[in-house]
């Protein structure tokens, strides 16, 4: 019935779901959300946006080349909230906001973020469907498309949030020789290094997952932040525990991950 | 309607999930479907894009913009790949004489801009004005000295240093982003399961 070797992840699965599921009812019952630290990333957003308006330049968002029919959903989803966010600045202010897209559905999605944050901010006719496209499914003909629309459009903020191959730093290059503040954030290891170097602001790893709670400020999903936290607690309590009885010559901790988490 | 957009999510999300935990030939069936299911949306979402696209780069060459050229090249390769895929197949000498000899060379021609855009990045980022700096540019010094020969002739402490930076804190560095994301990668996984993130699209 159950794969004997997963054991260990499902009850990592089971003990987060109970976790988010506690501080949502906590929060919906009266408690305060968990405070969270600034992501200067993220709080750059705003200055970015508004530069590029006082600039009278666009803004493009790019989520890269990854799928959302495959194991870079989260990321890609999590994108979308870094967009909504930009979308929602744009129209504020007054700003042509440029989307690119590499996977049809995700393309869609975008279109459907684009307009839902232009309408919210109260500037509906402020969406244009054109600015918000589909390039191609092939990485590098996408970067080559991306990379032509950040030189001549001359765009002043570049947020490059998503899942990237070899294209995350041709998109990121191709920004800084526009002349654009730079976000950045993937889970990529191998272009994570080249967006620190490459970029003005960057997301690692986790904290784009926590943009949407960051900069939606809402309440509940702020509180399932803290989920997060207590498996990266059972995760670190795991690797001490683990290091301390290998280190005095017990392989329990070994075996126990041997046989239900491979 | 809301209820029934998170109901679907949720019996997709949990019949995919249990496949990877469970072996119940039911439950791998289904998600074999459900996944097949993913490739034909995605194949009918494509066509959409297609379509913005084609009228996207039309509208371009009947106004005439400056960039009109590009838009018709454009339009030609989208129709010719699209044509020739259809009615003489993807495997016919057609097909894979371009596919060999335009689309492949263009694709290695923008990988190679790669090489050229690590080196301006790294000469960015390598002059000190912090300290943040300083450290990536002795770092990168002992790292790249480390992995070639004359590193060890400077002085054969380069690649033992180099190999300790890699081992420990590199490693120790990546696998605690990567421990960060795969966490929140399941954490976001579960809230769109739960119907607790935004419904899109």
């Amino acid at each position: 019935m159950v794969i004997k070797e997963r054991i260990l992840s499902l009850g990592l699965v089971a003990f987060m779901v109970a976790a988010m599921l506690y501080g949502l009812w906590r929060v919906k019952n009266g408690a305060r959300a968990p405070a969270i630290r600034k992501i200067p990333a993220l709080e750059a957003l705003s200055e970015m946006i508004g530069r590029a308006t006082e600039m009278g330049r666009p803004v493009h968002f790019t989520a890269g080349t990854g799928r959302l029919v495959d194991q870079n959903a989260p990321i890609m989803l999590a994108s979308l909230d870094v967009l909504g966010k930009s979308a929602e600045l744009c129209a504020r202010y007054g700003s042509r906001l440029l989307v690119t897209a590499s996977d049809p559905v995700y393309h869609a999605m975008c279109v459907d973020a684009v307009k839902t944050s232009f309408a919210s901010s109260g500037d509906a006719e402020g969406f244009r469907s054109e600015d918000v496209r589909f390039l191609s499914d092939t990485q590098f003909a996408y970067a080559a498309g991306a990379i032509g629309l950040i030189e001549r459009e001359k765009v002043a903020a570049n947020v490059v949030v998503g899942s990237y191959g070899a294209e995350g730093l041709l998109l990121a290059e191709a920004g800084a020789n526009a002349g654009a503040v730079q976000l950045a954030g993937t889970i990529n290891m191998n272009i994570l290094p080249f967006f620190v170097v490459a970029c003005d602001y960057t997301l690692l790893g986790e904290e784009i997952y926590a943009a949407g709670a960051y900069l939606s400020g809402d309440g509940p999903r702020v509180s399932m932040l803290a989920a997060q936290d207590y498996a990266k607690v059972a995760v670190i309590l795991a690797i001490v525990l683990g290091v301390v009885t290998f280190s005095v010559g017990s392989r329990a901790i070994t075996n126990i991950l041997d046989t239900f988490g491979k | 309607m809301r209820q029934v957009y998170v109901a679907i999510t949720l019996i997709v999300t949990l019949l995919v999930a249990f496949d990877g935990y469970v072996r119940v030939d039911v439950v791998t069936k289904a998600a074999a479907e459900l996944k097949n299911w993913g490739i034909i949306l995605s194949a009918f979402a494509l066509g959409l894009a297609a379509l913005g696209l084609f009228t996207l780069h039309l509208g371009r060459i009947s106004r005439r913009t400056p960039e009109w050229p590009y838009s018709a090249a454009l339009l030609f390769g989208l129709v010719w790949f699209a044509g020739a895929g259809t009615f003489i197949g993807t495997t016919s000498p057609g097909y894979v004489f371009y596919y060999r000899n335009l689309l492949q060379p263009i694709g290695n021609a923008v990988f190679s801009l790669l090489m050229f855009y690590i080196v301006t990045a790294a000469f960015r980022s390598f002059t000190i004005n912090k300290w943040q700096s300083a450290t990536i540019l002795i770092t990168a010094a002992f790292i790249m000295l480390g992995s070639v020969p004359v590193g060890e002739v400077i002085w054969k402490g380069i690649p033992e240093i180099s190999g300790w930076i890699l081992r420990v804190p590199n490693t120790a560095g990546q696998r605690g982003i990567i421990i960060g994301s795969a966490i929140g990668g399941v954490a976001a996984a579960l809230r769109t399961a739960l119907g607790l993130e935004r419904m899109r699209g």
